[in-house]
Parts: structure tokens; sequence; C-alpha cells
């Protein structure tokens, strides 16, 4: 490094682009050393800086702590935002079911896990398999006009004894809340005896 | 007819539309696109500030996620009239630091960033170090500072934020903040005099240098 690596076409005390040279940031160093007050002008001279990385090499010589000034971010992956939106999911999910009361029905800790395992399910299913899946579940659920006895058991769990612990379930906790992070929007038909609920995912093109 | 009752695209456009404040209020309204769109948007700002304060990016990745539960978790508490960086920052600064605090394994940190400055020193010159390197001394360096110190340089030296910000932030008085700077500088002035001599000579030379050209012209 040498003197040639100054900032050129300044006035001594900061020309019309509002550069500093040497001695200028030197001042204004030795002023802010010298108390805890900020000096008039260190303001505007760190603004500056921060938009001019010719000013640097003057700046960080007078002030060797400014080259810590606005160090670049951590390098970090292209899909951080989204992992880490999958880790706040997980987290909440997880913290959810921690909290879960003991006295819990059999049903609505069976619906718990469930919910809380489809993000695992996600990432071993298709996603149309999960999509049909999903529809298949929704459409079972929703009961919508269909009397209770017409719906068909999907599992041996779902027993007519479990059904109306379920619809507490879902009425304390909305399935949609859980489910939505896959999907993208929701469709309903109303049939003459039967509601039918699509969750559809958008990246099916539906 | 089929009826739409619910897209998840539209609310996430509305969303990703809308101010800080107003993703806030609407976290505090128990809406979790909100925190979806909150996630998204401040994750890389706030991984750099527990980057800093922890060293260690993994580290980092963990208190950020925490912090949004916790964001999540206590939402009720957001007073709409306060700054929601103020907010958000306090939050990841004091899970960050809650986390310094039990972290037993600070020298393993410390260690190979010491030895690999000292080889780059020896090839280089501590003048063209690259950002990279300049940010591993500045996590060594901040080691020595107190918590409060090493916070108050963060964010105001290093994130450029003003010391209102930063005194809303750590829950004191501007002056108190000032203060804090001004011992974290002197600290750090001292310690990069002690380890990285280099640095100190490289800078007297280059501002001889530049007296030098000053009284030619």
């Amino acid at each position: 490094m040498s003197g040639r690596d100054l900032h050129r076409g300044q006035t001594p005390t900061g020309g019309a682009s509002g550069c500093l040279d040497l001695q200028s940031w030197r001042r204004l160093a030795a002023a802010r050393d010298a108390s805890p007050a900020d000096p008039p002008g260190w303001e505007e001279a760190l603004r500056h800086l921060d938009g001019c990385p010719a000013c640097r090499t003057a700046a960080v010589a007078a002030d060797p702590l400014l080259a810590f000034r606005r160090l670049p971010p951590p390098a970090l992956a292209a899909d951080e935002a989204e992992s880490m939106l999958l880790r706040v999911a997980a987290l909440r999910g997880a913290s959810r079911v921690g909290a879960a009361p003991a006295s819990s029905g059999f049903a609505s800790s069976w619906l718990a896990s469930q919910l809380t395992s489809s993000r695992r399910l996600a990432a071993v299913l298709p996603l149309r398999q999960l999509a049909a899946a999903a529809v298949v579940a929704a459409a079972l659920l929703a009961g919508g006009n269909a009397p209770q006895q017409a719906v068909p058991a999907p599992a041996p769990l779902l027993t007519q004894a479990s059904a109306p612990a379920i619809d507490a379930v879902l009425a304390a906790e909305p399935v949609l809340d859980e489910l939505d992070r896959p999907f993208d929007h929701v469709v309903q038909w109303n049939g003459d005896d039967l509601s039918v609920v699509l969750v559809v995912d958008g990246r099916l093109g539906v | 007819m089929p009826r739409l009752i619910f897209s998840e695209r539209d609310e996430r456009q509305r969303w990703h539309a809308s101010t800080d404040l107003e993703l806030l209020e609407g976290l505090r309204a128990g809406n979790e696109r909100a925190l979806d769109e909150l996630v998204q948007r401040k994750t890389p700002a706030l991984l750099q500030v527990a980057f800093r304060v922890l060293g260690d990016l993994e580290e980092a990745r963990d208190v950020v996620q925490v912090s949004f539960l916790r964001m999540w978790e206590h939402r009720a508490r957001f007073d709409a009239r306060w700054s929601p960086n103020t907010w958000i920052y306090r939050i990841v600064t004091n899970l960050s630091i809650d986390h310094l605090r039990s972290r037993k394994s600070r020298e393993r940190h410390q260690e190979p960033y010491r030895h690999h400055l000292r080889q780059v020193e020896s090839e280089r010159g501590f003048s063209e170090l690259q950002q990279r390197e300049v940010e591993a001394i500045f996590n060594e360096l901040a080691h020595g500072l107190s918590e409060k110190q090493r916070l108050a340089f963060l964010l105001r030296e290093v994130e450029g934020l003003s010391s209102q910000e930063v005194a809303a932030v750590l829950e004191c008085r501007e002056s108190t903040v000032r203060n804090h700077l001004f011992n974290a500088r002197k600290a750090l002035q001292k310690e990069v005099r002690r380890r990285y001599p280099e640095y100190a000579q490289e800078a007297a030379r280059y501002a001889a240098d530049g007296d030098a050209e000053v009284a030619a012209t």
C-alpha cells in the first residue's frame, strides 16, 4: 500500500463529492477517540464511507477499527430463508406437541402425531401421492351435509366412537392450519348430500 | 359449482407486500403466514447479527430459529409503538448472549482463527487481508469485550444502527451506549496493536506516505 492509493479529486476538507482526505479522517478519528460523543461531521463521514469504497483506504488508515464497519454478511445458502422456514415450523410443531395436555384423548393425540409428521411425509412421498392423500383425507373429514354414518372409516383407528372426539379436535384446531405448507389453495364443492373439500398443491398446476 | 375458499398464494402475496409493522401486527393477531413472511424477510439480517455475536454460523442458525419461535410465542407482547426492528433485534441479541454464556467451547472457536490469521499475516501483510479475514479478526477480538460493549460495537459500528436504535435494543440510555462504544473502541484498538502490530505499522506507514504526498503538492 502507498500514498498513491489515496482517493484523488478531493479538497483537504472534503470536496463536492463528499470525499474526505486522510488528514480529515485523522482529525475526525482523533476527536472520536477523545470523547464518547461523536464529533461533528462523523455521522456524515460514515454515511459517505458506506457508499464510497475509494475513501475506505484513507479511513481505515486513520481509524483501523473502521475496517470492521459493514462487514459482508456471512456466506449464506441460497435457500437459507426457506430452510429457516422449515426449521421454525418443525420447532413450532415440536413445542406444540410437547405442550399438549396429558389428558388428551387417543384420537386427538393420533391426529396431532399425523399432523406434525406431515412434513416428514412430504419429504418422502411424491407430490402427487401426497396431494391425492390430502384430498381423500379432507373429503373424508369434511363430512358436510352427509350423515356421520355415511362416512366410511378410512382406517381401523377411526372408529365410530372416536369420530366425535375428532370433530372436537378439528373445531379446536383447524386442519388447514397444519396442512397449509405444501398446499396452495382450497376449493369446496357442496353436493346434495355431500360436501367435498379439495386441498390442492399449487405445483401440480391444477 | 366449486368455490375457492382459501388461497395460500394470495395470502403470501398479500403479506409479501406488507410493511414490517403490518407483519408484526399480523403476527400479534396470530396469523401464521405473517410469521412465514417475517422468517423469509428477516432471516439473512438476523443470521448476520447472531453470527457476529457467536462467531459460528450453525449456532447462529439455531439461535435465529429459536428467536422466531420466541417472537411467535410472545407475539402478544409486541407494541405497535415500537420499531419492529428494535423488538426483533432485541430478541435475537438477548438469545445470542444467553447462548454465548452457556457455550463451553469458546476456546475451540478462537484458536483456529488465531492460527489461520498468523499464517495469513506472514504471507501477505495485514493490509491485503480479504473481508472474510477481517471478519475472522473481528470475531476473535470481540471475544475480549464485555457483552454490552460487544453488542454496542456490533450494532452501531458493524451493522450501522443509530445510537438511538442501539439504546432501544439494549434497553439502556443513549449515553450508556456511547460509553460502551467508547470503551469497546479503546479495548479493540489496544488489542489490534498488541496482536497485530503489523497492522498498526502499516496504517502508520500509509499515513506517513499520505502526509508526504500532501506536503509535495
